[in-house]
């Protein structure tokens, strides 16, 4: 028999309670309570978040931040700092038994990766899964991904990037002066790049594209996260997620 | 004395790492863009370097931090045992007088 996916389908919520669905949703399939579970969304605010190992103040410019109502959150996910504007990215979550997928983490990576893959060539898109955890197009990386395990469950979230905006990520995290020189704006723009880059398309066909690349060969259902789950990720956004202690722990 | 030292791993992530010791390391932050499964075995990492005699060569933090995953069942993915150990090494190679950079 195979397994039913639940799908959420794609929301806009700020930073803090994008981590804490996730959060959430880790704890309920490790529960057995729900079933493996992909969710769409994107941040609003536009937001930073950086890796469960980074240092906040080494690697945003929180003033910055501030003053841009960009908000700051620290992923419960290893890997490095991102920046999630509103209308240019689209950020998935996979949350599924680990024994779903290839023990070897790179292998998860590929698979997942793979779905990205699949979904951008719907628009014509050529991309190629690049180890450890990005997919780029033409050797530019158009999504990172990270991903943890946690009693047996594997949570992997990552970002496709629909447009890019080099100058304000910059601004918003701290590079050596050096490094914010035209030179080094341009090397960026030579390895990042959104997907409109390669397909004229709009962000909502960016959507629906890798909607249909994560779903190919599931069996799955259109859902939304339940009352325990929801109400788990608000208590998780407000204890945790939105705290200077878990933000600024590092 | 207060160091700090950021590693570029070959083909991987970056290990940074801020130490203050005296004759032994008294605290220590491992940091970077790696991956480490399960993440809450950072603190371990961390707690078996702290006591650790400052001027110990890489080898004895490597062991020690292998160690440390070991016992905590974890997997690094873009660093490893002895990345993060260089990173310990210079930071410390680094330190300066505590009161000369700002840090306590």
């Amino acid at each position: 028999m195979k397994m039913e996916w639940r799908v959420i389908k794609l929301e806009m919520h700020d930073a803090y309670q994008n981590m804490a669905v996730d959060n959430a949703l880790i704890d309920s399939v490790k529960s057995g309570m729900s079933a493996p579970t992909m969710r769409f969304y994107r941040w609003k605010p536009s937001a930073v978040s950086i890796g469960s190992f980074q240092s906040m103040r080494d690697e945003v410019n929180v003033d910055k931040c501030k003053e841009l109502g960009v908000s700051c959150v620290r992923r419960l996910t290893g890997g490095g700092a991102v920046y999630h504007d509103t209308e240019g990215e689209i950020t998935y979550s996979v949350i599924a038994p680990e024994k779903l997928f290839p023990k070897n983490i790179i292998e998860s990576y590929k698979t997942i990766c793979g779905w990205i893959i699949d979904g951008l060539s719907l628009v014509g898109v050529h991309a190629e899964f690049a180890p450890i955890n990005d997919v780029v197009v033409s050797g530019k990386k158009v999504s990172g991904n990270a991903q943890t395990r946690r009693d047996g469950v594997l949570l992997q979230h990552g970002t496709v990037l629909y447009k890019t905006d080099v100058s304000k990520m910059f601004s918003l995290l701290n590079v050596s002066k050096e490094k914010i020189s035209d030179k080094a704006i341009k090397s960026v723009e030579e390895r990042v790049a959104g997907v409109s880059a390669y397909a004229d398309i709009g962000i909502e066909q960016l959507y629906e594209s890798l909607l249909k690349g994560f779903l190919a060969g599931k069996d799955f259902e259109f859902d939304t996260l339940t009352e325990e789950e929801a109400s788990e990720a608000d208590r998780l956004s407000i204890d945790v997620y939105s705290t200077d202690s878990w933000n600024f722990s590092r | 004395m207060h160091g700090e030292a950021r590693v570029k791993v070959a083909q991987g992530k970056l290990v940074s790492v801020k130490v203050d010791y005296e004759e032994t390391i008294n605290s220590i932050k491992i940091m970077g863009d790696f991956f480490l499964h399960p993440e809450a075995a950072i603190y371990g990492i961390e707690d078996a370097l702290l006591g650790m005699d400052a001027g110990s060569d890489r080898e004895t933090f490597r062991n020690a931090i292998e160690n440390a995953l070991i016992k905590y069942g974890a997997e690094v993915i873009g660093a490893d045992a002895a990345s993060m150990a260089d990173a310990v090494k210079k930071a410390i190679e680094n330190g300066v007088e505590s009161n000369k950079t700002g840090n306590a």
